[in-house]
């Protein structure tokens, strides 16, 4: 398992915008979600595993390098006493990213969120010139 | 502190005698070792189980049950009522990696498993439903009507 340095999951439940404050109002559990993540020339791609999911709660944020996911389950009606889950995660990737290139999409309860790496963080060969 | 093994009943004829070192330190070590058990076999760590999270709620006429199973389908699932048991169990497709992707962190476990559960009452398997919606299972049991509570009319003699 390779090592957790560069997640940023706030653990004492911290956020930096009142949402998560509304969320304990409502008492939901605080779940950080399990990620895969892999990684090609281009970009990154990341699964989280944010079962029962709204699909307008899903809110994925890109700061620098960073990637915060929030995303919430929404309570169905006819089922008042039930405890609902909040996601929340917060990774640090390798190398800086272009935010404009992020697309994510809900399935099975999987998100998947592909984003290109910035045009100066990506591997550039430079030609050798002998004379 | 005490335990079964230096109490002494206050019917015996041993009651008040100063016990002497030898036994006074067995119940010690006995008491010590009961201490350590206890604590390590069943806190609360020890028994927690790995695997997806099942939520069981009694909402009075029905019992509501929630399980995440995130990535899995419907084919996947099966849900089975006998009497009084509920067995959830669930068979997920091993996910591939993706193509051109080299993996840097893999967190994620398919959520198989294999569960039953007992319920305080009889439920009406014919009336059971079950929906998936994102990979949470939100299944409502019925009471059976002969677990319903029924009020028996009390008449003058």
């Amino acid at each position: 398992m390779p090592s957790i340095q560069n997640d940023r999951t706030p653990s004492n439940g911290a956020a930096s915008d009142g949402a998560a404050l509304e969320r304990a109002k409502r008492a939901y559990w605080q779940v950080t979600p399990e990620l895969d993540l892999y990684e090609n020339e281009s970009g990154y791609l990341v699964q989280l595993n944010v079962p029962g999911a709204s699909a307008e709660s899903v809110d994925v944020q890109v700061v620098g390098a960073e990637l915060h996911v929030r995303a919430e389950q929404a309570p169905a009606e006819g089922r008042a006493d039930v405890a609902l889950s909040a996601f929340e995660r917060h990774l640090e990737l390798p190398s800086e990213l272009d935010a404009a290139s992020a697309t994510a999409q809900l399935r099975d309860g999987v998100l998947e969120i592909r984003i290109q790496k910035s045009a100066a963080a990506r591997r550039v060969r430079i030609p050798v010139n002998t004379n | 502190m005490l335990s079964r093994y230096n109490v002494i009943s206050p019917l015996s004829p041993l009651w008040g005698v100063p016990s002497n070192p030898l036994s006074a330190s067995m119940s010690r070590l006995f008491q010590d070792f009961e201490t350590a058990f206890a604590r390590s076999a069943f806190s609360p760590a020890a028994r927690r189980v790995a695997g997806p999270r099942v939520q069981l709620r009694d909402q009075g006429e029905s019992i509501a049950m929630l399980a995440d199973l995130p990535g899995l389908r419907l084919e996947d699932i099966e849900l089975t009522i006998e009497g009084e048991a509920v067995t959830l169990k669930t068979t997920p497709r091993p996910a591939p990696s993706p193509e051109g992707f080299t993996a840097l962190r893999r967190e994620r476990q398919p959520a198989a498993v294999d569960w039953t559960f007992a319920l305080p009452y009889p439920v009406d398997a014919a009336s059971a439903t079950a929906t998936l919606d994102q990979g949470r299972l939100s299944v409502t049991l019925p009471k059976a009507p002969e677990a319903k509570p029924r009020t028996i009319s009390v008449k003058a003699a």
